[in-house]
């Protein structure tokens, strides 16, 4: 043991030429808040990375003639004014690679979880976005194993699909659900925790762990204690390391939850940076902030290994106001939003998706062939179902033809409920769907359906192994196979003695 | 007037920081003038500062530190 330490430092000494070391060198002249502004440093550059005294690392942010401002990446009280401050002539990277994957990481490619993290190689966090040429159009579906969402706003591998709501609505469940779904995909999925909470973001970790996702999943976390900066770095941290991934043929599948606490840092840094303040205070980019982030999925062409990167970020809204600042910004962003309403929720449609103000733009074209069968109908019946609801609160008694098309419709918001941590396979999506179409579950009172919907999934399984088989792996269905899955459902139906 | 900083450790004789400041002046220009700062962690050579911002660091205490983290994040270990 001696003998090998002796001998590797011997190596190491034989090895080592003495090089000078020549750097530039500035003084910090104001320190506030993890920002700083540093003076009469040479050859500035913008997102240089700069050394502080005792290690501390920060990025060049703003250029001035005779100063630069910038933003430290660790707490702020070990720099002081009159500090010495080095330009690295680097700027910022983070390690990426699958040795990330299962590991919980910070803004800056920091372990979090106590071990330590060998990394095959480093990207730089702010990379541009694939050319419109390295781009195809989205062309798979990804499923979530949502039943609300992969038939009525069914997201494709390469998508943005934003998840918009009130806190407390099942935002990040959504996320989670869609996370756990990929597993036996190959898809390979990062959460990316943006100004949370350390309880919250621990619960995160353990549902992915408890549902086995952690395996082919990265979490990047910038906590609600952590510097602006790192809460601002964190979600393109996270774009490097699926990019990565993405480069190499592989989906991935990037959570940013949420892009409303990734403003505030943004804004609170810009405040602090003495950039000026436009609307709600906010800087004048913040909508490039959110748009070359985000433009950064993409689906790339065959020629560049047919990678693609699914985005699915997070925006907070305040009382179900999708027209605010933020949320309009990235609305405009991305290719699709499910909005959750907070009424939804606490009546107990879980998940809470608003199907009317929900879209997808581009999944629909990536949807598979088999739902694609089942779920054409369902966002009409939906929005009848509403409309109809509507008028009986006036207390008239409904004729026939509408007390149906209630009952239906009821039943309906029954069947699209949905545990969390419990997704669906496509196969038992279409189970659903089929004991919609054929009124399995119409004379059944709301708290009946989740228990003989259970009992239904596994018949369907039991009895239609080989179509589930056929399904879950092509994706598609034919007419045979239709009229026997109908006829199974029959089949319940009668000899469930409903 | 520039002012270069030398920053040396205590062991290094008067002859040595005298021809030291000569050839900085040849490389930098004959109108500087020298602050001396004298600090043990410099070990053996000198680190050399000009009032442009620019450092030259031909110190063993930082070759030494330079080493040790080689050392330490020899496989790239973070
Ligand atoms: N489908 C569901 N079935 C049952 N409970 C659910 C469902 N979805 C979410 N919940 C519960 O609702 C609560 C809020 O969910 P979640 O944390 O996902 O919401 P959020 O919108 O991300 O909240 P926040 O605004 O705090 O980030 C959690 O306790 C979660 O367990
Ligand atoms: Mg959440």
């Amino acid at each position: 043991m001696n003998e090998s330490i002796s001998a590797f430092l011997k190596k190491q000494l034989q090895e080592y030429s003495f090089a000078p070391v020549t750097y530039r060198k500035g003084t910090v002249s104001r320190s506030a808040d993890g920002v700083v502004t540093v003076a009469n440093l040479p050859g500035r550059r913008y997102g240089e990375l700069l050394e502080f005294e005792g290690g501390v690392f920060g990025m060049a942010m703003d250029l001035y003639e005779d100063n630069v401002g910038a933003v430290l990446f660790d707490t702020a009280e070990s720099v002081r004014a009159g500090d010495s401050v080095k330009g690295t002539d680097q700027v910022l990277e983070v390690p990426v690679g699958e040795n990330l994957l299962g590991r919980v990481v910070d803004a800056i490619g920091r372990p979090l979880d106590g071990k330590p993290l060998i990394a095959q190689e480093y990207y730089p966090v702010e990379r541009p976005a694939p050319a419109i040429i390295d781009r195809r159009p989205v062309d798979t579906p990804l499923q979530t194993g949502i039943l609300a969402i992969d038939s009525m706003i069914p997201i494709g591998r390469g998508q943005r699909e934003l998840i918009i709501g009130d806190r407390q609505t099942g935002k990040t469940t959504i996320a989670l659900d869609s996370i756990i779904n990929q597993k036996e995909t190959g898809v390979l999925c990062i959460y990316c925790a943006i100004g949370q909470k350390a309880s919250t973001v621990a619960g995160v970790i353990e549902t992915l762990a408890a549902a086995g996702a952690m395996e082919y999943t990265v979490v990047v976390n910038a906590g609600a204690s952590d510097s602006p900066a790192m809460q601002y770095l964190a979600p393109y941290a996270a774009a490097s390391v699926a990019e990565y991934f993405e480069e190499r043929g592989k989906d991935v599948l990037v959570v940013y939850d949420d892009l409303s606490k990734h403003a505030v840092a943004y804004r609170m840094m810009s405040l602090l940076l003495l950039r000026p303040p436009g609307r709600e205070a906010y800087p004048g980019d913040i909508f490039y902030l959110h748009s070359r982030l985000l433009e950064r999925s993409a689906c790339l062409s065959k020629a560049k290994g047919g990678g693609s990167i699914t985005a699915m970020p997070i925006v907070e809204t305040m009382a179900g106001n999708i027209s605010a600042y933020i949320p309009t910004n990235v609305i405009s962003i991305t290719d699709g939003q499910i909005f959750l309403e907070s009424g939804l929720f606490l009546s107990g449609v879980r998940p809470a998706v608003n199907t009317g103000l929900s879209v997808s733009r581009v999944g629909r074209a990536a949807q598979y062939p088999a739902m694609k069968a089942y779920s054409g109908t369902l966002r009409i019946e939906l929005s009848q179902y509403r409309e109809a609801e509507i008028f009986t609160r006036f207390g008239s008694d409904p004729d026939p033809v509408t007390a149906k098309l209630l009952k239906r419709g009821d039943t309906l918001i029954n069947l699209l409920k949905q545990d969390k941590s419990s997704p669906y396979s496509l196969f038992n999506e279409i189970c659903v769907l089929i004991a919609h179409q054929e009124g399995v579950f119409m004379d059944l009172s709301a708290g009946d359906v989740k228990t003989h919907l259970k009992a239904f999934l596994a018949h369907m399984n039991r009895a239609c192994t080989d179509i589930a088989n056929a399904v879950n792996q092509t994706g598609k269905i034919t007419d045979e196979q239709k009229n026997d899955l109908a006829s199974a459902a029959d089949a319940f139906e009668s000899g469930a003695a409903l | 007037m520039r002012v270069c900083r030398i920053t040396v450790p205590p062991v290094m004789t008067e002859d040595t920081y005298r021809m030291l400041c000569e050839k900085a002046r040849k490389k930098f220009g004959a109108d500087l003038t020298f602050e001396r700062v004298v600090d043990d962690r410099v070990i053996a050579g000198f680190i050399l500062e000009t009032d442009d911002g620019m450092v030259y660091d031909l110190s063993v205490g930082t070759q030494l530190e330079l080493l040790k983290k080689k050392m330490v994040y020899e496989e790239d270990a973070i």
